[in-house]
């Protein structure tokens, strides 16, 4: 890809000029961190599942971890599978 | 779907159902060339929006995931695509998380999939409208 006629460093002069790489989240602009291109990739990966199964996908992650956080009934013996 | 012939080592033909190496490879570079165009004339305008870089950036990452080039990782790559070209028109990427961001994401996008000339423009509006709601459109 390359920079359209006009745009230098990324910055286009009819748009407001961004120094560094930004990234909309929810509805606020934060800088561009490896932290937030990490989310950025993690959700990316989600959406290939399609939405609504990415949704389950999530809801499956929260409610094991919510498993692993609680402790075991007592008297109760695990077994590994 | 279509066959087409390999050639293997023992210079037997060997007929595979899909799409062929060569159909991916050209359509991958239309939508490039396609994305390359329009760059091109952004840049020659002088009276723009958001909305119209967007529509540019919609159409690259809802090309490259109609095309399926890879066997993996396709959704990834398209999504490096469109921060990469959100960025050079000097616009933010856009992060989907959470279910709301996520259904929105998925119906702005399926009608530039299932639609045979690939149906951008609720996709380029939503990203428009995430990106101008934040306080980053044209001045």
């Amino acid at each position: 890809m390359r920079y359209p006629q006009g745009v230098e460093n990324g910055s286009h002069p009819r748009l407001k000029k961004l120094d560094r790489a930004h990234t909309v989240c929810g509805d606020r602009l934060v800088e561009t961190t490896p932290a937030v291109n990490r989310e950025v990739a993690e959700s990316a990966m989600l959406l290939s599942q399609g939405a609504r199964r990415a949704i389950e996908m999530m809801r499956e992650a929260d409610n094991g971890n919510a498993d692993l956080a609680a402790p075991a009934p007592a008297g109760t013996e695990t077994h590994p599978a | 779907m279509a066959f087409f012939g390999v050639l293997l080592p023992d210079d037997r033909m060997r007929q595979l159902e899909g799409v062929a190496p060569e159909a991916i490879h050209r359509e991958l570079a239309a939508v490039c060339a396609a994305f390359n165009r329009r760059s091109e004339d952004l840049g020659a305008s002088a009276d723009r929006g958001a909305l119209d870089y967007t529509r540019a950036a919609a159409a690259l990452y809802s090309g490259i995931l109609r095309v399926h080039p890879f066997v993996d990782g396709n959704h990834r790559v398209s999504f490096v695509a469109l921060s990469a070209a959100l960025w050079s028109f000097g616009l933010p990427n856009v992060r989907f998380i959470g279910a709301e961001e996520m259904i929105a994401h998925d119906d702005a996008v399926v009608p530039a999939l299932v639609s045979a000339p690939g149906d951008v423009e609720p996709f380029a509006q939503l990203l428009a409208k995430r990106i101008e709601s934040a306080g980053t459109g044209p001045t």
